[in-house]
């Protein structure tokens, strides 16, 4: 029966975290120091998120009992909240062949401290003395909550073998399409022969590991569903394992998930989920990525508070600083500096970013300064200097080819398309939109593609090759239609009526020769109609 | 809907106490529930009788004159002390006794406990009692009382600073105020200061005659002077606590001291450890036939008859958890036949049925998990010599109490019920290990 199993018993462990109540007695038995350690951190991460303090108490040292409830109760005088006390090196005190005094003494103590020290005492032991409470102490034992006992894994676990290759890479979107759905495959094989194995702890994280890998990769395939359905088992097992940073971090996820495709109210919930078990565990860095992603998102709402999501980019930079986080402090940068942007004060924005390129100057981190670079292009675009955003496309797109880093040139090729698109240069327009699609189709970037095709579709409009137009746009409207993306819709839909108002082509006929589902082209009717109403009207 | 339910949200039950054993809970708590006939016939009787007062808990012959030394036993969690406290108070009237409770385990150090400490604590919660209502007594027994610890006491101890600790504050106190403080201050000494503690013992041992003399004639004086102010017939001494004494401590006290502590002259109540039960030869001497506290009577000697017993502990688990928390009936019937009768047992199976839940009820699935939870208890405890003296029980119906028996219940592994009936732990019953010892047995193989 799988009562026994290491899993099981963090299960029951976490249950018995929830319900604490007043005076209770635990005892642990543990199979190896790691396995105690692990467990500990478990307690103490998720005591951490309940606002309990847990205390670790060494009584290895002590001769009598009086020493013990003396130091027990100058600590509980200390403040009113709830605790634990973690009763370590129980251990010296239980010899071999012989009754233990401290835990005889401990039995007569259990009776005074459970009339008026309402905490909780966890008692460690090796699992293999477990049963010297029994004898030494039964009235203790008597009077126990419950007994966990965790075996060590080390021994009983066989060394991890999935006979699959599996793709090492840093990020999700290095992989190209082929890579992913190889990625894909790997994963599904590894979760089976994992699923076969009996529950170990060992096990359980690995399995919650290949769930999140899972998520990510449908989340960058696209597939909206299936990726949550995956970040879900994650979270279930990350649960039962009391994996609270784990727990933090599959949030942050599951909150990029519906910030992609086009929830912020529900992405910022998770964003505060995952923020509150960061900041209760003091993890300075997963708290300081949550604000960011924070920050990120309300940017995307449609009407944003400029001065809320600065200062939640600034909270983030704060800590990113204090913690010597370079690369994401640039990357805070960034943001904060779109943020000017977008709220029109493009000299600000240059301003943290021509600061934030020179401390990069010279160091190798050539990905950093290509995006730095990349980004002056875009401010540089808002301030329709076209010829200075040309070379900082130039020069980014230089240093990130130089750098072999694919997927990341496609967005300043694009960049260099809008440029020439700004220039009315529609030849070298094309050719640049067409370059950076090629590269989104490979990596399978999806909203990229429509966005890169929305653009191919205005310049078709501006050369009048209007039936080529509606394809563009209409695959861009399938798409972002597919990630909900309300904004990018409406641009899109302004841009179909501009192109099917357009006079002297047959727009009827063109929608009906589309190679699209009935349902596109029941809207593009839809707009048609609209279109020829309101020109009656005005007549 | 009945109004004495347990809560009906999940959690609520954990929050309420309801999953609570370590206090002895006081007539009037919801969770409290009238377990004597279901422990058995007349099962107080043999408390009763020798205190006068019948099985209704009505005062019929109370001997003035004549004392009872009483041990009061039962395994850990049988609810001895909620059953002390219901005692002392249905004892505690004009036609009945005046009732005092003490517990070592509260006012003593629990570590080193001699039976002089006992004595000590003794006095002065009865002081205390009689202070608290504001009675006075004789001054010349007072005096007597005060000229005995000055110069038998406060004068021989050789620590000044103690000796100033004791007599300071002692001087402007009088009557039983003065009593109460003297022997809260010896108590407090000799928990306290491990030096001055066999001093003050030796002080006290050496001479006993002497303390015994003036002591039981101020327990005399007490006595009177509540029958002339129809407090009590009598007084009565309930000690709770001693059952938590190691066996070595126990036996120290209840069986080398045995003459000590019956000689003062008054009721005592003692709860010891259920060993001491089987040791009559030492103990019938001195004190009353031990009284055991037998667990709750749920199945009549295996004829399957439920008795008032069932009734009783399914009353007990409703008033801590209401029945809609359950997924059905026999989930409860299952738990009350894994109990044995025994109350400790109940809730530690509720426990971890709770522990082990999934669904937020106590289901089956819970109970059956919690259950297999608390055999790997069990047989991390026992050893091939206990299972197999444990298959010996089971074959054999045989009453020995042999060391190796003597342990099994003290640990509870083996139950006691009215009329010294034994019954293995029904959970113990139910692990692998007993079951293979069965069935070697029945094989016809040796161990």
């Amino acid at each position: 029966m799988d009562v026994h199993s290491n899993p099981h018993q963090v299960k029951r462990l976490l249950r018995v975290l929830d319900a604490l109540n007043g005076f209770e007695l635990v005892i642990f038995g543990f199979g190896s120091l790691s396995i105690a350690l692990e467990i500990q951190a478990v307690i103490k991460n998720n005591c951490r998120v309940k606002k309990i303090e847990v205390i670790d108490f060494d009584v290895s040292g002590l001769e009598h009992i009086g020493e013990f409830e003396a130091m027990l109760r100058e600590k509980a005088d200390k403040g009113k909240e709830y605790r634990v006390f973690n009763i370590l090196g129980m251990q010296r005190h239980v010899k071999i062949g012989q009754a233990s005094l401290f835990l005889n003494q401990l039995n007569l103590l259990r009776d005074r401290l459970a009339n008026d020290f309402p905490y909780a005492f966890f008692f460690w032991l090796p699992e293999s003395l477990v049963h010297r409470f029994a004898l030494d102490a039964p009235d203790l034992w008597a009077w126990r909550n419950t007994v966990l006992v965790f075996e060590d894994e080390e021994k009983s676990m066989e060394p991890e073998s999935i006979p699959f290759q599996r793709l090492e890479k840093e990020h999700y979107e290095e992989f190209n399409l082929k890579e992913k759905q190889s990625q894909i495959n790997y994963l599904h094989d590894a979760v089976k022969t994992l699923m076969n194995k009996s529950r170990t702890l060992k096990r359980d994280k690995k399995l919650a590991g290949f769930y999140s890998d899972l998520g990510r990769l449908y989340h960058s395939l696209g597939n909206f569903s299936t990726s949550l359905e995956n970040y879900q088992k994650t979270l279930g097992i990350q649960g039962t394992l009391g994996d609270q940073t784990g727990i933090a971090s599959t949030y942050n996820d599951v909150g990029m998930l519906y910030q992609k495709f086009g929830k912020p109210e529900e992405a910022l919930q998770y964003y505060k989920k995952s923020l509150e078990i960061s900041q209760a565990l003091g993890n300075k860095a997963s708290v300081a990525t949550a604000y960011r992603y924070m920050g990120r998102t309300y940017l995307s709402l449609t009407n944003f508070n400029y001065r809320e999501a600065l200062a939640i980019f600034e909270q983030s930079l704060k800590i990113f600083r204090e913690i010597g986080d370079r690369l994401n402090e640039s990357s805070i940068i960034g943001d904060i500096s779109q943020l000017y942007y977008l709220n029109g004060d493009y000299a600000t924005a240059k301003k943290y970013l021509e600061e934030d390129l020179s401390m990069w100057q010279g160091t190798g981190e050539q990905n950093v300064q290509g995006q730095i670079l990349s980004n002056l292009g875009t401010i540089a675009m808002g301030e329709r200097k076209f010829e200075e955003a040309k070379q900082y496309f130039q020069e980014a797109l230089k240093i990130k080819k130089e750098s072999n880093n694919l997927y990341s040139q496609a967005p300043t090729i694009h960049q260099l398309g809008n440029v020439a698109f700004e220039e009315r240069n529609w030849e070298d327009a094309k050719l640049h939109y067409r370059e950076a699609l090629k590269i989104f189709q490979e990596f399978n970037d999806r909203n990229s593609q429509a966005n890169t095709y929305g653009q191919l579709g205005i310049v078709a409009l501006a050369e009048t090759n209007y039936a080529s137009s509606l394809a563009y746009f209409v695959m861009a409207l399938e798409i972002f239609s597919e990630y909900n993306a309300e904004n990018y819709i409406k641009i899109i839909i302004y841009n179909l009526s501009r192109l099917l108002s357009q006079p002297g082509w047959d727009a009827a006929g063109a929608i009906e020769a589309l190679e699209t589902g009935e349902e596109t082209k029941k809207v593009l009717r839809l707009i048609l109609e609209e279109i020829k109403r309101r020109a009656t009207d005005e007549h | 809907m009945n109004a004495n339910y347990g809560p009906m949200d999940f959690w609520q039950v954990k929050k309420e106490g309801s999953l609570k054993f370590n206090e002895a809970l006081k007539p009037g708590d919801r969770r409290y529930v009238d377990l004597t006939e279901a422990r058995g016939e007349n099962v107080f009787n043999r408390l009763l009788k020798p205190l006068g007062f019948d099985k209704g808990f009505t005062p019929r012959l109370i001997d003035e004159h004549e004392n009872h030394y009483i041990l009061f036993c039962g395994h850990r969690g049988c609810g001895k002390s909620t059953e002390l406290n219901r005692i002392a108070e249905k004892l505690h009237r004009p036609d009945g006794y005046f009732v005092v409770q003490c517990n070592i385990v509260e006012d003593l150090d629990i570590n080193n406990i001699d039976y002089v400490d006992i004595l000590f604590l003794a006095a002065q919660k009865i002081a205390e009692k009689l202070d608290s209502i504001d009675v006075s007594i004789n001054k010349q027994h007072l005096d007597d009382l005060r000229g005995y610890f000055k110069e038998r006491i406060i004068n021989q101890i050789n620590k000044k600073e103690l000796a100033m600790t004791i007599e300071a504050g002692l001087t402007s106190k009088i009557g039983f105020d003065f009593i109460g403080s003297m022997f809260a201050k010896l108590t407090t000494a000799i928990k306290t200061g491990s030096t001055y503690k066999e001093e003050v013992r030796m002080l006290v041992k050496n001479q006993f005659s002497m303390f015994k003399t003036i002591f039981n004639r101020m327990l005399d004086e007490i006595k009177q002077m509540l029958r002339e102010k129809n407090m009590g017939k009598s007084l009565l001494v309930i000690i709770d606590g001693t059952d938590r004494l190691t066996r070595e401590d126990c036996d120290k006290i209840f069986i080398n001291h045995a003459s000590q502590l019956t000689q003062l002259e008054t009721n005592f109540i003692y709860t010891v450890p259920i060993h001491l039960v089987y040791e009559t030869i030492q103990t019938k001497t001195f004190y009353e036939a031990p009284f055991v506290l037998p667990n709750v009577i749920i199945e009549k000697i295996k004829k399957g008859e439920k008795t008032i017993g069932w009734d009783a502990m399914k009353d007990l688990i409703y008033r801590r958890i209401h029945p809609d928390l359950f997924d059905n009936e026999n989930t409860v019937n299952y738990i009350i036949e894994m109990s044995g009768g025994h109350i400790r047992e109940l809730i530690h199976i509720l426990q971890e049925a709770f522990n082990s839940s999934d669904m937020e009820k106590f289901d089956e699935k819970s109970v059956k998990v919690g259950i297999e939870r608390l055999k790997a208890d069990y047989m991390r405890l026992l050893s091939s010599e206990d299972y197999k003296r444990l298959v010996k029980l089971e074959k054999e119906k045989d009453k020995e109490s042999d060391d190796i028996m003597k342990n099994l219940l003290f640990n509870s592994v083996v139950l006691e019920y009215n009329d010294y009936y034994r019954e293995i732990n029904p959970i113990v019953k139910e692990t692998e290990e007993f079951r293979k010892y069965m069935n070697m047995k029945e094989n016809g193989r040796t161990f």
